[in-house]
């Protein structure tokens, strides 16, 4: 299979690729990147696992082929923050109980920050629509609501 | 005194590095070199296998070996109770995840190509998708030689097994009753949805013919074993490392499912091997919840006191029986519910069908029981005009009442307490959105048995030590398959050695370097390796004050451990844990210890009773309250109030976290999900035709825990991950009864079936 050029960004760096026509951003970010952070759960768009922000979009990487990133920016769970400075969405995972088996986090981490990018201040129940293009079997959602909640309205520990 | 850490809502220790999204999970797994593999399942559910042609996908470039069960007839079968799978089918298949060749190739691109240019010839047999088919004693048999464990004048071959329950006189119990209700009740097959799917990557090292394996098991141990036993290879010569996470797991991970085939193909191709299943193949290959038929008949007397209650249950294991039969036993051991009941019997079937098989989840048997009885306890109370709580609280379990299996309940009974502590903070249901929508409240109560319980030896070793640093390293192959154990580990130790818990650490588990916890299932791990390791801590901390003794020439009550020292009272010298563990290690002595918790229980199969059955109870009671659009038949869920009695939260946060991801699966298998069978055929194996509840679906779920104490697990602490979800389904349909008066007796409440009752309702209103 012929493979064409890309250029895209990444968390912030640059980077060129030659790809073939049928790989899949979630392909290219695991497996050419080792950006194992993002998740496939489902292949079809059905699930959120995947979702990463493309020029400030959430989008399933599942259903992106790498050559309609092309020339635009992407950000992965492991752009939102790191070790040293985690993103206040994180730390309010992590105080609110929000995580438990953590295969669904760094998709829903990205959908809320997607939500919050655009609706800083958003109600409970906006915030639980934001969600719903994310599964989760766990946890129920009650607490990773909660811990969007407590970022919006400002009530993290330090 | 100083506040201990249990009881404390401590962070979970992996919750840092999960939202960083840098845990491996199996499917993260890469090695240099390694294969991708691909497996060719049966395209018809039951049918025998003429030939099969692997040589046109053999020439394919890139793919490096494809096997069939003529390539390795040595393989034995395999399964958790009874050994009736084959790894590759020979003759015929009995189910479509029946597996007939597996493809190594350089990519995954070219794996899923070969499989295209496998040939098949099948010869169809009658598919038996209905287990009441199965048992007629005209049905072909699935099994040709299978398990029969009784002789009965059903069909043999697909009557798995026949188990039986008595307690008391039922035809007296009936006699002395002033009313008799008779009910039929069903359940779905519902699928796990993990989030995390099946996978893994396997090496083989032909100088030590040792294997290594990384995948998640619930019980590496037993995986390990049947694994081994499979490929006719020692136990050592097989190591199971459990990814550092695991992407949920519910009963799915307990079956093997890429287990014997990574190792066998990793020595066969001699490279390293990965296998990823699609969502697809994961949901027709692996296990589902059981579907059941509960015929349940009640007599009560006009007081309320019930005399008697009769069951009998089918449950259709699928094409295997996994756990099958002793999840439809237990089915019919709960069917009582948590309400004495002096005369008992019970009956029970598990058949097999050309049905995906089905096996361990969330409640194991106790999920579907609950379904059928508070149901029907609900249907009796609202018949004799009773409040619903109030005549669940005249029959309810209190300490000194017997069991179904005749267990006198002696300790941790704090199911009152459940249903009242729900009651008062459910208050009163809301005011409908809309004139043609209708609000309604319900409740359920449940009881769950923690552990295997029924004689099965079951128990847990951990380990626990001092590392040259003085920090605490645990040992225990409990796996966390996202329920949280290894917090609750980390606490228990920090408690009991004076420690905080960022100074407590968990090994990697791996089946060289732990030892058998058990299995993460059957709400045991907070009991059983939060025993083990409470006293592997306390064995440790009983050889630091020896040492300390030794060294410091001091004893107790002037020593103390703290927060990682050793303090004597009353002078300056205190000497740290690290400095300690050096000198403990250079006497030869280290400051190492192990904890193992194997209590006793038992139970005579032939009636079902015994006199410790189960070693804990844990209690649930849910109140739901939901909105029926009559017009469309949809149903909301509102709220819902749970009120679980754990003994002890070790972890608050944990229970709640249990409690509200378990009501939201009770409340999917209440409305939305079912595992559609056509002739065999699974007809919605993916997310978009099968449905979970997703954050619009379920609303905020209120607990509030009740802690009896006094049970037998670490500081009295009880199970709580399968008790979580039991009362959901219940609550909710009984509900649903609430609001618009219609009586469902099967899962789910899709809009179809709310709206087919309604329509029948107002025809019989119009007829009268």
């Amino acid at each position: 299979m012929p493979k064409y050029p890309i250029e895209l960004k990444i968390n912030g760096d640059k980077y060129s690729f030659e790809v073939e026509a049928d790989l899949r951003l979630v392909d290219l970010l695991r497996n050419h990147l080792q950006l194992l952070g993002t998740k496939e759960a489902c292949g079809k768009g059905e699930c959120g696992a995947c979702t990463v922000l493309m020029d400030g979009k959430s989008v399933a990487s599942c259903l992106v082929l790498a050559l309609q990133a092309n020339g635009s920016e992407i950000i992965t769970v492991e752009g939102l923050g790191g070790e040293a400075a985690l993103h206040p969405l994180q730390q309010a995972f992590i105080q609110y109980g929000a995580v438990q088996c953590g295969f669904c986090t760094p998709g829903m981490l990205m959908s809320a920050k997607f939500l919050l990018d655009n609706n800083p201040r958003p109600s409970r129940e906006e915030i639980r629509a934001g969600l719903a293009g994310n599964l989760c079997r766990c946890t129920g959602y009650t607490k990773i609501i909660d811990a969007i909640e407590a970022v919006v309205e400002g009530r993290l520990e330090r | 005194m100083k506040e201990g850490y249990v009881g404390k809502r401590i962070n979970r220790v992996d919750a840092r590095e999960k939202v960083l999204g840098k845990p491996l999970y199996a499917v993260d797994f890469h090695m240099e070199g390694m294969l991708h593999l691909k497996v060719f399942h049966a395209l018809h559910p039951h049918a025998l296998i003429r030939k099969i042609d692997v040589s046109k996908a053999r020439q394919l470039p890139g793919v490096v070996q494809v096997i069939t069960a003529a390539d390795v007839p040595w393989l034995k079968t395999y399964g958790l109770i009874f050994k009736d799978q084959e790894v590759l089918v020979k003759e015929k298949s009995r189910y479509m995840g029946d597996r007939l060749a597996v493809v190594a190739a350089v990519d995954e691109k070219t794996a899923r190509r070969a499989l295209k240019l496998i040939e098949v010839e099948y010869e169809p047999l009658e598919v038996i998708s209905d287990p009441l088919r199965a048992m007629e004693a005209d049905a072909p048999r699935i099994h040709e030689s299978g398990q029969v464990l009784y002789d009965h004048p059903y069909n043999k071959g697909n009557v798995l097994a026949i188990d039986h329950l008595r307690k008391g006189d039922v035809e007296k119990g009936f006699a002395q009753a002033d009313r008799i209700f008779e009910n039929v009740f069903s359940t779905q097959c519902v699928d796990h949805v993990a989030m995390e799917l099946e996978a893994g990557m396997a090496v083989y090292d032909p100088e030590t013919d040792c294997y290594t394996l990384w995948a998640p098991c619930q019980w590496t141990h037993d995986i390990q074993t049947d694994v081994a036993r499979v490929l006719g290879i020692r136990v050592e010569q097989l190591k199971i490392i459990q990814p550092e996470a695991i992407g949920g797991a519910f009963g799915r991970r307990e079956d093997i499912s890429v287990h014997i085939i990574l190792p066998l193909m990793a020595k066969l191709t001699g490279r390293p091997v990965k296998w990823a299943m699609t969502r697809q193949e994961s949901m027709i290959m692996q296990t589902k919840r059981t579907p059941f038929t509960f015929k349940l008949k009640t007599g009560v007397k006009n007081d309320g006191t019930i005399t008697a209650c009769h069951s009998e249950v089918i449950g259709d294991t699928g094409a295997y029986a996994s756990t099958g039969s002793s999840i439809v036993h237990q089915a019919m051991y709960f069917s009582t519910g948590p309400y004495e009941v002096p005369n008992v019997e019970g009956i029970s079937y598990t058949v097999y069908t050309n049905n995906t098989y089905t096996g361990a989840m969330r409640g194991f048997g106790a999920t579907e029981a609950a379904f059928a009885y508070e149901r029907q306890m609900d249907c009796i109370a609202r018949d004799m005009g009773w409040d619903p709580a109030e005549f669940r609280l005249k029959n309810v379990y209190r300490i000194g009442c017997c069991t179904a299996n005749g267990q006198v309940l002696t300790t941790s009974v704090g199911a009152v307490d459940t249903i009242l502590t729900a009651r008062n903070h459910f208050c009163h249901k809301g005011v409908p959105s809309a004139p043609y929508k209708k609000r309604g409240a319900g409740m359920a109560t449940i009881m769950f048995g923690c552990g295997y319980g029924e004689g099965f030896p079951d128990h847990s070793i951990a380990g626990a030590r001092v590392t040259a640093d003085g920090r605490i390293l645990i040992n225990s192959a409990a796996a966390d398959v996202g329920q949280g154990v290894k917090t609750i580990l980390v606490q228990i130790a920090a408690d009991i050695l004076n420690v905080p818990p960022d100074c407590v650490d968990l090994a990697v588990s791996d089946t060289a370097s732990t030892k058998n916890a058990g299995s993460t299932s059957a709400t045991r791990q907070t009991i059983f390796s939060g025993n083990a390791v409470k006293q592997a801590a306390e064995n440790l901390l009983g050889k630091i004050f020896h040492r300390a003794n030794l060294e410091l020439g001091r004893a107790y009550p002037e020593l103390s451990v703290l927060d990682g020292d050793i303090i004597l009272h009353g002078t300056s010298r205190q000497m740290s844990l690290g400095e300690l563990a050096q000198i403990a290690r250079d006497r030869g002595e280290p400051l190492e210890a192990e904890g193992c918790y194997f209590p006793r229980t038992d139970i005579d199969y032939q009636d079902g009773q015994g006199n410790l059955v189960y070693v804990a109870y844990t209690f649930n009671t849910q109140y739901a309250e939901v909105e029926v659009d009559t017009e469309t038949g949809q149903v909301d869920v509102i709220r819902i109030v749970a009120a679980p009695d754990v003994g002890t939260a070790i972890n608050p946060a944990g229970v709640e976290g249990q409690s509200e991801g378990g009501a939201a699966m009770g409340l999917g298998m209440a409305l939305m999900e079912e595992q559609v069978f056509h002739q065999g055929i699974t007809k919605n194996a993916d997310l978009a035709t099968y449905l979970i509840p997703t954050s619009l679906d379920v609303p905020d779920v209120e607990t509030i825990i009740v802690e009896s104490g006094d049970a037998c697990g670490p500081f009295g602490a009880k199970g709580i991950g399968e008790p979580a979800m039991i009362p959901t389904a219940p609550a909710i349909l009984n509900a649903i009864e609430d609001a618009v008066g219609i009586r469902l007796y099967d899962l789910p409440a899709t809009p179809e079936r709310v709206l087919a009752a309604l329509k029948a309702k107002d025809r019989e209103a119009e007829n009268e």
